[in-house]
């Protein structure tokens, strides 16, 4: 029952809000903060009592709750939901940042109130039911379903710029690049199940009976059908060829809209890569790894320069999350277990300080009526808070030893340097450019002439506490990450043991490196 | 051959109605009353619909034979009961619809039943005879339907053009099936697909394709699609409903059953026809739609686009057809298609002299009447084919049906169809919410209330079908 309620809190909540709205324009958000308030208790809840980091790590799956109601039989799909650390560190993620993201949006919306909390919460429904499903039905389900919300939120709720336009253009971009996406990863869904019941004449959505499909498939099918798993996870992660809806939706985007984007949304495709794509194809992964290496090195670099030249601070966070997100892909195919724990951190990582800079941003717009750097400068002198949040971020954002971002980055590096050594070594390099775009945002922000005369109205305690939990949070990660590493540490495990890492290229560095290679980074108690 | 009662016994859908026109008949002839005409039809259609229950294929699944002519069974009934219900949809928007027209608003009562029964005959047919009196006896009065409103902008021209170009395709088939006859000589669908192969010659061949030709006009698929447009825009909003429902599903059920009894080498040459005609018919469909203006032309070239997608599952398979794909396609589209077409009913009518059809009438429809238009994103997401909408559960089975049988190609137009597609309809989704509206647009027309409820039915109908589709798909997989 407790996971179907992460699901139906948010879901319930959202027609509160719609409703609610008749009783005063507050009440809607209260009801959403307080929804997402529930879900992040049960979240922690979750990691308070269970176990896993177990002596099950071997290869097996460890659910820690696990819920299955019948839906559709005669297709062979039911309501399918379980949890393991994976999915926890996700919906920790999504409590927090859902709770952010109705706080943020206290001050900046004030048409519609009550439909835009139903949207809000709606959309993180779709996220925490995207985490929980292990239905390929249900999961695609949940997979499109976030998607129509998140399309009225940036539509009807986006930049009051004096064309309308811009931000409907930009929310059906957003909408049909993702939905055809959908459609070809459906293909795929498909052609598994099918696969699956012409072996075992059983037909069934379900992960677990899905696992071992590969083995009744040729190699050129497994290919292809992974291909059709990864387009579909590439276009929301997004990597480069098919990125180009994010930095058109952030900047159309309200700041919830954008927390929710960048924070949440782009991790489902990293998730749906770790849970589905590696395990349903291990052998068509191993194929594919380079070449999707290759694609986040390339990404890395071309978010890189392009964050660099932008002049609206919101792209230029889009374009920075797209560098990170070539990393996230790097952590991903490599494939042993130190990648794989960084991965958790990163996205996490990333979660929260992409979430901490859209707030902030969402702030500066408040206050300066734009989000174009030209008009800024100077703000170092005309606020107290503000500007040494901004300036925390951005070190967050290049990976400043102490955050959680230099966590998942140093793991993640380590790792796929015995792996790829090569192309890690060139995806490195790349931390000199994040040093370039964090100062340039800082620079331009922070520095130089005042474009305003006089003080500004600083930061309110509502703003401070938003944005001041969120650094906390990523320095907690940064000093002391062991507790979170123990949570995601079993079913990173079980990914790694499906999917036998990449062959390592260079033989000097086979044997065991002394901060963890072979044996488990993580430290059981 | 012993005609008893019981031989007749599986007309009943079809008995039921024919009375119920000739007591239509009578009673306008003793005297004009529009809401007694009106409550005549909707008995009739109910009546009709209780009757399914009664007829032995229903309950027992076998196939039976009425005469040569005629055979029901399971599927027969499917398409029975679906277009009874579009029917009776038609029937409330009519009524809504033509309430204060001024001139004579009896009639299409007449013309709707009588519709509705050819249809119920063109699904049951397994000869050429029954095969064009069921076509014949389902177009005429949708020409006459088509133009009721004559005085109205556009009707007319409506009217007339499809009348000459149903014509055209009426000539073509009849000629298809004298070629079909003159080297086969009989007219059975069982027979035909016996002797078509056996017999030597061309001219069989040359017929099937004639009469193919002709379906593939009636279901306004690339390159026949010509009058689609125009005519949906002419025709009176319900009647389009009627048009993209009742007339699509029936010449669709006859083509189906054409697939399946005939031979598998000539179903084998026609699927090879269709593949690329339904390849065009979604990328014209699709692409023609974006630029519309007119929400009606846009169901024209959307319903075109869905036309394509349904035929994926008749030819997918080498030599037979995933019927029940087709099916429950079926089912998804005449749902949302009733809704859509209901939504600019309600807007809409008889005495104004242009239906509500600009999307410039649909801008901010939302906050003047949030029932219509939370039923519009429904709608609109259905026709899209997104999860929670029984569009999804619709395209859902085709994709099955083309991955079942590794028909890449087509998945790849589906996919590119749907892509573009959801262009046109987010276009209208959105503008249903916009705040400014056009000054003077807006206020064409008073909306219907009981057809907003009917619209709202139909919403929270698709919602069903696609949260829990699992009676629906059961009751399609169950017939035979």
């Amino acid at each position: 029952m407790t996971l179907s309620a992460l699901i139906l809190i948010p879901f319930v909540g959202g027609l509160l809000c719609w409703q609610g709205e008749r009783l005063g324009a507050g009440i809607p958000r209260w009801i959403a903060l307080i929804c997402m308030s529930l879900v992040l208790a049960i979240g922690i809840n979750f990691w308070l009592a269970g176990n896993y980091s177990g002596a099950t790590a071997a290869a097996g799956l460890n659910w820690q709750a696990e819920e299955q109601y019948s839906w559709i039989p005669i297709l062979g799909v039911s309501i399918h939901f379980a949890l393991d650390g994976l999915s926890l560190v996700m919906i920790l993620l999504t409590g927090l940042l859902g709770v952010i993201a109705v706080g943020c949006s206290w001050k900046e919306i004030s048409t519609n109130v009550g439909a835009f909390h139903m949207n809000l919460l709606w959309s993180l429904a779709g996220v925490i039911g995207v985490f929980l499903a292990l239905d390929m039905m249900l999961f695609f389900f949940f997979w499109e379903l976030m998607l129509i919300p998140v399309y009225f939120l940036i539509s009807l709720w986006g930049r009051a710029s004096e064309n309308k336009q811009l931000r409907v253009q930009a929310a059906t971009k957003f909408f049909i690049y993702t939905q055809v996406g959908g459609l070809i990863m459906l293909v795929g869904i498909l052609a598994l199940v099918l696969v699956n019941y012409k072996a075992t004449q059983q037909l069934s959505f379900d992960y677990e009976a899905l696992l071992s499909a590969h083995k009744h498939m040729s190699a050129e099918l497994q290919f292809a059908l992974m291909l059709c798993f990864f387009v579909g996870f590439a276009v929301k992660l997004p990597i480069v060829p098919v990125h180009s809806w994010l930095p058109d939706a952030h900047a159309e985007a309200p700041t919830a809209g954008s927390v929710d984007l960048a924070g949440i949304l782009l991790k489902t495709a990293g998730y749906g890569m770790l849970r589905f794509t590696l395990p349903f194809f291990p052998d068509a992964s191993q194929e594919f790894a380079n070449a999707a290496m290759l694609l986040g090195v390339f990404g890395i670099f071309y978010g890189a320069f392009l964050a660099f030249v932008q002049t609206d601070i919101k792209r230029l966070i889009a374009y920075t999350s797209i560098s990170h997100m070539g990393f996230v892909l790097i952590g991903i195919y490599s494939g042993n277990l130190l990648t794989l724990q960084g991965l958790a951190i990163q996205m996490l990582a990333h979660g929260l300080c992409a979430g901490g800079l859209f707030v902030l941003a969402g702030q500066l717009h408040e206050r300066l009526g734009t989000y174009d750097m030209r008009k800024m400068g100077g703000l170092w002198a005309n606020y107290s808070y503000l500007p040494a949040l901004l300036m925390f971020f951005a070190a967050a954002l290049l990976g400043i030893p102490g955050t959680a971002n230099f966590v998942g980055e140093f793991l993640i590096l380590v790792g796929a340097f015995k792996v790829v050594p090569v192309l890690t070594s060139v995806a490195t390099a790349s931390l000199v450019l994040a040093g370039v775009y964090s100062l340039i945002l800082i620079h331009r922000t922070l520095f130089g002439k005042s474009a305003t005369e006089g003080k500004g109205v600083d930061l309110s305690a509502r703003e401070l506490t938003l944005v001041v939990s969120l650094a906390v949070v990523l320095l907690v990660i940064g000093f002391y990450p062991q507790p979170l590493l123990n949570v995601s540490v079993d079913a990173m495990t079980f990914i790694q043991h499906t999917y036998a890492p990449v062959d390592v290229s260079n033989p000097l560095l086979t044997g065991p490196l002394p901060v963890g290679g072979s044996a488990s980074p993580v430290v059981t108690p | 051959m012993n005609f008893t009662f019981a031989t007749f016994l599986p007309l009943l859908p079809v008995i039921v109605l024919s009375i119920t026109t000739v007591l239509l008949m009578l009673a306008i002839a003793i005297k004009r009353h529009h809401a007694t005409s009106f409550w005549i039809t909707v008995a009739g259609f109910l009546l009709s619909l209780l009757s399914i229950q009664f007829t032995p294929a229903f309950s027992d699944s076998a196939a039976t034979p009425v005469t040569g002519l005629l055979l029901f069974d399971g599927h027969a009934y499917f398409y029975t009961l679906l277009m009874l219900f579009a029917g009776l949809v038609c029937a409330f928007l009519l009524r809504n619809f033509i309430q204060e027209y001024a001139s004579n608003r009896e009639e299409v009562y007449l013309l709707l039943l009588i519709a509705v029964a050819g249809g119920l005959v063109l699904v049951a047919s397994s000869h050429m005879a029954s095969f064009f009196i069921g076509l014949e006896l389902l177009s005429v009065p949708v020409y006459g339907m088509v133009a009721y409103t004559y005085e109205r902008n556009r009707a007319l021209e409506a009217g007339v053009k499809y009348l000459i170009l149903s014509a055209a395709a009426s000539a073509f088939m009849l000629f298809g099936m004298a070629l079909v006859y003159a080297q086969v000589g009989t007219l059975s669908f069982v027979g035909i697909s016996k002797t078509i192969f056996v017999t030597d010659g061309y001219l069989a061949g040359f017929g099937m394709a004639m009469i193919a030709i002709a379906l593939c006009f009636k279901l306004s698929l690339a390159p026949f699609h010509l009058w689609t447009p125009d005519v949906y825009q002419g025709a009176p909003a319900p009647v389009g409903a009627l048009l993209a429902t009742i007339s699509k599903v029936a010449v669709l059920a006859v083509l189906v059953r054409l697939l399946v009894q005939t031979s598998v080498e000539l179903t084998h040459f026609l699927q090879s026809v269709f593949i690329v005609i339904l390849v065009l018919s979604i990328v014209v469909g699709n692409l023609l739609a974006l630029t519309q203006d007119n929400v009606k032309r846009m169901l024209a070239y959307s319903s075109i686009a869905h036309m394509g997608y349904l035929f994926i599952p008749l030819v997918t398979v080498n030599g037979t057809v995933d019927v029940q794909a087709v099916n429950v396609y079926l089912l998804a589209y005449v749902v949302t298609t009733l809704g859509a077409f209901g939504a600019i009913s309600a807007m809409s009518s008889a005495a104004a002299g242009d239906d509500s059809e600009n999307i410039a009438n649909f801008r901010g429809l939302f906050w003047r009447n949030p029932y219509l238009g939370g039923a519009m994103v429904f709608i609109m997401l259905s026709l899209a084919g997104i999860p929670l909408t029984t569009g999804f559960i619709g395209k859902f089975y085709v994709f099955m049906s083309a991955v079942n049988a590794s028909s890449w190609g087509l998945l790849a137009a589906l996919i590119i169809g749907s892509g573009v597609g959801l262009y046109y309809y987010l276009r209208l989704m959105i503008s249903l919410f916009a705040r400014e509206q056009t000054p003077g647009v807006n206020e064409v027309g008073v909306i219907s209330q009981s057809s907003v409820l009917l619209v709202v039915l139909m919403a929270v109908l698709i919602v069903w079908l696609g949260v829990y589709p699992q009676p629906a798909l059961e009751f399609i997989a169950g017939l035979k």
